[in-house]
């Protein structure tokens, strides 16, 4: 169960230097397509859904966006990671009027809902713990892939 | 009455599915349960007239009569104490 969700090393990007959103996407979305994860119009819809319903999270001391699409541009679960060099203003979910600099992206590759609730709510938990987000936001690629393995595929609940 | 509460997000499958987990579980403890349905935006207005309680973390472009709670404090962490008790007080209000 734990496990139908993939994580590659390729996939996460670190020191990202972005204009925009669109530029963001679609190198996040770039490993996902190569590998088949996605369909070719992914990165496009995710953009286009991100402009109708945002996704960044106005968390207390890091932003953090999950941006997603409609399943059916989606082949296998999957997750692509980006942290920025320099913080892009992301709409506030619910609240579109409002907007957060973001500096960590988890864009959300996700196909079904009864598979994926188990990593969806690690990766919810993981959102809400500061220190997680830190490790995140300072760790190397090595270590971002390690650590996200962990804590989305393992039971543990420590973030040390 | 059992209620029926409608859990919505932009595509119907990733926030709405870690927000309803949430709050299936905090009802329970206190002995709350409910029938409910997971939806995408666009299927709010085939939907609300059913539910008595509408928990949504996206914006709801529709006019409905169903209270309509921001799930978004769930996602974050912030506030999520506030959201639950909120919610659980409207699920054990006499329908």
């Amino acid at each position: 169960m734990a496990s139908e969700i993939k994580i590659f090393k390729e996939a996460i990007h670190t020191h990202l230097n972005v204009n925009d959103k669109a530029e963001l996407i679609s190198i996040l979305a770039k490993p996902l397509l190569e590998k088949n994860y996605v369909t070719a119009e992914f990165a496009e819809k995710v953009l286009e859904r991100e402009e109708k319903f945002p996704t960044g999270l106005p968390l207390k001391k890091i932003g953090v966006a999950i941006p997603h699409t409609d399943p059916k541009y989606v082949l296998k679960n999957a997750i692509s990671i980006g942290v920025l060099k320099k913080p892009l203003p992301f709409k506030v979910m619910a609240s579109p009027e409002q907007s957060v600099n973001v500096e960590i992206i988890f864009l959300l590759a996700l196909n079904d809902s009864e598979k994926h609730l188990e990593i969806l709510q690690k990766l919810i938990s993981l959102i809400q713990n500061e220190k997680a987000l830190f490790q995140i936001l300072n760790g190397s690629k090595d270590e971002i892939f390690h650590f996200i393995d962990r804590q989305l595929k393992g039971g543990e609940s420590s973030y040390d | 009455m059992t209620k029926n509460v409608l859990f919505v997000c932009a595509t119907g499958i990733a926030t709405s599915t870690a927000v309803a987990e949430k709050v299936i579980e905090f009802c329970k403890e206190y002995g709350v349960t409910f029938h409910y349905k997971q939806i995408n935006v666009a299927a709010v207005p085939a939907n609300w007239e059913q539910a008595d309680l509408i928990i949504s973390t996206t914006n709801v472009p529709y006019q409905v009569n169903t209270p309509i709670v921001n799930g978004l404090p769930l996602i974050t962490g912030i506030g999520e104490e506030k959201v639950l008790n909120e919610i659980l007080t409207i699920l054990k209000e006499d329908k």
